[in-house]
């Protein structure tokens, strides 16, 4: 009895019989908490009738590395994102028919998010599926050749089967369709518990003896992550952003008189476009999610900042930035350690300063960083 | 998880008694002498989500008008990335819908309303955690 008792005090008090011990404090653990759980419940999407359709996901599985997408046979989606390179390209800038100007996003958690690209030019996942297959740099599939490939093409059953007849719609119809059959499928694509994940829910559990096998050096980092380097204001909640936009000090001049306008192009191009969730082309009559592309807000500071990305599976997915210009996470690490403030919007975010880590508490914040990507 | 901290001043004396405000409403807080006294309503506010905020004015003599809303985040130099909707419910009674709080910590909401002709403003701050 009397071991018992030392092993109930050890255990609240946040030992192991191991010698590992969670360092967090109470408000620590609080926030933990808050980037969890995880994976949060797969909702269909009210905007794509086909979202969850398993036969919609088979096919848009299929179209995805198929090159008939592709204007000349020459590309698909799987030539920037790689499935064997967690949907992206190892590019530090995506390769189409030219180099691109930004960085392969991983497709990973691309469901429930309200944004979607680095600048956010789409409110809807279809809408982000439509825009390589469209885009002159990218696959430059015009709307007509499209509808004329499949209809030749061995998916012509399957497709009538899922949308109704092919030949009774518009090419354009036929586009939309075949973006949100991709969509069907991307929306699939979710990550699994971390280690990190692990420690979250034991702590929840307040099972401190399974949240201590956590590393003590990701739970500095985890500290780190919380307080001195403010990276959970952007990196909020479950998937680690909060799906806005902000200015991380890195550069948008792109040579040549040539500047990357972020978030600013992002809202010319959303507001300009006929595939939002408050245009003609959405399956929600209830548009529930229109009032983000209605009420977003033009904004001096919206230029030159991007969407923050999900951290989950970040470690695999290098290099980084909008334009892929961090090889490694150590490197982001000390792009936050050292940014430079002159890069930084004068009416910008106020919480980034160089946070001065030493080298080991840059390596603990690398060692949580990488306890996001172990699923 | 959520805690609402009302920073605002509020004045206490018999103004209050004309406005009485319900539990957990945050009180507006004017630099004008004479403002009329208000109060805010809300849910706890989601983190980068859209939410309501009911504003209500109490001077019973005058009409209000005209409600303009905005919210900043002092300490990050940011405001809201959307612009929210006003609707009048009834007199003195507006219903502020997709207020969206992109980030965690400490909001300044500012109201402008015309009253009887006359702008006045307000402030009140919310604590998202």
């Amino acid at each position: 009895m009397r071991l018992m008792g030392w092993l109930l005090v050890l255990t609240v008090l946040g030992y192991s019989p191991a010698g590992a011990e969670v360092i967090l404090s109470e408000s620590e653990i609080a926030q933990t908490l808050r980037h969890g759980p995880w994976p949060p419940d797969a909702m269909p999407d009210p905007s794509n009738r086909v979202s969850g359709d398993a036969r919609a996901v088979a096919l848009g599985t299929a179209l995805f590395s198929d090159p008939l997408l592709s204007r000349d046979g020459t590309m698909s989606c799987t030539t920037c994102h790689q499935p064997a390179l967690d949907f992206t390209d190892g590019l530090a800038r995506a390769k189409g028919r030219e180099t691109l100007d930004r960085n392969t996003q991983a497709l990973w958690n691309l469901a429930g998010q309200r944004w979607f690209g680095w600048s956010g030019d789409s409110d809807n996942l279809w809408a982000q599926s439509l825009t390589p297959i469209q885009n002159p740099l990218e696959m430059a599939h015009q709307e007509g050749p499209l509808q004329s490939a499949l209809q030749d093409s061995n998916y012509r059953t399957e497709y009538d089967a899922i949308f109704g007849d092919m030949s009774a719609e518009t090419p354009i119809v036929t586009s939309v369709n075949v973006s949100k059959a991709l969509a069907a499928y991307i929306e699939t694509l979710t990550t699994g518990k971390t280690s990190f994940d692990r420690f979250r829910d034991a702590l929840e559990l307040s099972d401190m003896v399974a949240a201590a096998q956590y590393p003590e050096t990701a739970q500095r980092g985890l500290q780190i992550f919380l307080g001195q380097g403010n990276c959970t204001f952007c990196h909020a909640g479950p998937a680690f952003t909060n799906g806005e936009f902000h200015d991380a000090g890195v550069p948008y001049f792109l040579g040549q008189g040539r500047v990357d306008a972020g978030r600013t192009d992002g809202i010319e191009k959303l507001t300009a476009s006929p595939f939002t969730l408050d245009g003609a082309y959405t399956d929600d009559p209830e548009k529930a999610g229109a009032w983000a592309v209605r009420n977003v807000r033009f904004q001096h500071g919206n230029f030159g900042i991007f969407r923050v990305p999900t951290l989950r599976r970040a470690a695999r997915t290098a290099p980084y930035m909008h334009d892929g210009s961090l090889p490694n996470l150590a490197a982001v690490v000390q792009h936050y350690n050292h940014i430079n403030m002159e890069r930084l919007h004068s009416d910008g975010e106020a919480i980034l300063r160089p946070l001065g880590l030493s080298d080991q508490a840059a390596a603990d914040l690398e060692a949580f960083l990488n306890t996001l990507s172990d699923d | 998880m959520i805690r609402l901290a009302v920073v605002s001043l509020f004045l206490v004396g018999s103004e209050v008694l004309a406005c009485p405000m319900p539990p957990g409403a945050i009180p507006l807080a004017s630099k004008a002498h004479g403002a009329p006294l208000g109060y805010a309503r809300m849910d706890t506010p989601p983190l980068s989500a859209p939410f309501k905020i009911e504003i209500t004015f109490c001077d019973l003599a005058k009409g209000a008008k005209a409600l303009e809303f905005d919210a900043i985040m002092p300490a990050h130099k940011h405001g809201m990335n959307f612009d929210v909707d006003v609707a009048e419910m009834a007199d003195k009674r507006f219903e502020v819908s997709n207020v969206v709080f992109h980030m965690q910590g400490l909001w300044e909401i500012r109201i402008d309303v015309e009253l009887d002709g006359q702008t006045h403003a307000y402030t009140a701050e919310v604590m998202l955690e």
